[in-house]
């Protein structure tokens, strides 16, 4: 539970590339990593908290979600029935923000991953799984620069032995 | 530091872009369907690691016998057959005890009929993944009941949902095992949670049901903690058997038909029992909270 003093509260965070920002308390635990470590910290509010797996730049954008979103209430736990409230449609803003090139929608989804912001982290995902939908193999490896490390032989058991999931 | 790209993403992270994909139709609203999850198969032969992600997902739960309309490369609509998928995937699991093994939730249903053959398969496939901890079945033929019990006896379930067809369907989604059966399976399943049984039009209690069907185990089905019946109601002697292998139930739910209601007498239920009017035929008991049972 935040409290109003928590809610002034300024946190220092130092990106893998040594750049440090100034958040608001608020903003900052929208990830969950960051909120765990201030809890461990305590009132030390000097301390700045080092994030070595993200740089400068992806953390910027992360930062603008979370500032975007720093009155969302928290997610609720996830549970076995989420499959059946499963959705690709995302908001309008969430939209327009994950608007960016393939290597940076990548980095925000490791970055949601690491600090542990599981909205942001959805929004991510749903973005990669809406444009892979509808798609054969050979476009997503396209799409996505992969290398078939299949020989041809493989690929033909691998059709056989999933024939009865075709969904064409 | 990592780089944005596909292959540095981590398995776990592919996993759950791999469920976003997943075309979700578990529960339309006609009722439950019967399908492998789709979207998923493109996703197999992408690459070696793409493959064994969705593999798991696509075989972690598999749900068989309604048939589907999809449109082939040239846009054309042609239909798959429930029953044609339920060959091809016993084919699969029945050559490949790696795939078999990864099968942890089987969802079989019959919707355009019973079949001697389909049922046959549906218990077959019981048997052959035998990593399964999650069962679902709708409708069973007559003549392949007793091949069900003692498939259902030698897995090692967590959740089982057993459903007999209702009158109106005209008895196509065939037979089901009976209560006696049921009660006397639970202690085949250690690690149970959930169990979940209609009966259908069943509207009297079963005869030849001492207390010698069940042999004592207690705390046999120590973590069972939901028990639902539709159309069947509980003898005391099963309910004896209930206290005595699940002492950490919280939930049972008995589902009548409203002639049988009127002619419930029994004071272990009835004393805690709510009655609930659901349709015009329908009456819920539901009784919510286990310390109503004794083993007296």
């Amino acid at each position: 539970m935040s409290t109003t003093e928590d809610k002034t509260r300024k946190v220092k965070l130092v990106t893998s590339d040594n750049e440090e920002f100034e958040v608001d308390w608020e903003v900052a635990t929208r990830s969950v990593l960051i909120k765990h470590m201030l809890e461990d910290i305590g009132e030390s509010e000097e301390q700045a908290i080092p994030l070595p797996n993200v740089t400068a730049n992806v953390l910027k954008k992360v930062l603008e979600w979370c500032e975007h979103h720093r009155k969302d209430p928290e997610p609720a736990p996830e549970s076995s029935d989420d499959n059946r409230k499963r959705t690709l449609e995302i908001g309008d803003w969430d939209a327009k923000f994950i608007q960016v090139d393939q290597e940076m929608l990548f980095e925000i989804i490791l970055a949601a991953n690491y600090l542990d912001i599981k909205a942001l982290l959805d929004v991510g995902c749903k973005t990669v799984a809406n444009m892979i939908k509808g798609k054969q193999p050979e476009e997503i490896r396209k799409m996505f620069n992969i290398v078939n490390d299949f020989t041809p032989e493989e690929e033909a058991q691998i059709k056989k032995e999933n024939e009865w999931a075709e969904d064409r | 530091m990592q780089m944005g790209n596909v292959s540095n993403v981590p398995p776990e992270i592919l996993d759950r872009i791999f469920m976003h994909c997943e075309r979700n139709h578990s529960y339309r609203a006609l009722g439950p369907t019967y399908l492998p999850e789709s979207r998923l198969q493109p996703l197999l032969l992408v690459c070696r690691k793409w493959h064994g992600i969705a593999e798991r997902r696509l075989y972690a739960s598999v749900g068989l016998g309604s048939s589907r309309t999809v449109k082939d490369r040239k846009g054309r609509k042609i239909e798959i057959k429930g029953r044609d998928a339920c060959e091809r995937f016993s084919e699969t699991v029945q050559n490949n005890s790696r795939i078999a093994a990864l099968v942890r939730e089987l969802r079989l249903g019959c919707m355009d009929g019973i079949e001697f053959r389909q049922s046959e398969s549906y218990v077959r496939l019981i048997g052959i993944c035998k990593k399964v901890e999650k069962i679902e079945l709708r409708g069973c033929h007559r003549g392949v009941l007793d091949d069900l019990f003692d498939a259902l006896k030698n897995s090692d379930l967590i959740s089982v949902s057993l459903s007999h067809g209702s009158p109106e369907d005209g008895g196509k989604f065939g037979s089901m095992l009976t209560l006696v059966d049921l009660v006397s399976l639970l202690r085949s399943w250690p690690r149970i949670q959930k169990v979940y049984a209609d009966f259908g039009d069943w509207d009297g209690p079963y005869g030849g049901d001492p207390l010698s069907e069940y042999p004592s185990a207690p705390g046999a089905c120590s973590s069972l903690k939901e028990f639902s019946i539709f159309g069947g109601q509980l003898s005391s002697t099963q309910l004896r058997h209930l206290a005595d292998i699940a002492p950490n139930l919280e939930d049972i739910l008995i589902t009548v038909l409203l002639p049988i209601a009127k002619r419930l007498a029994q004071p272990q239920i009835t004393s805690r029992v709510s009655l609930d009017r659901k349709k015009k035929t329908v009456e819920c008991l539901y009784l919510k909270k286990y310390a109503t049972l004794s083993h007296s």
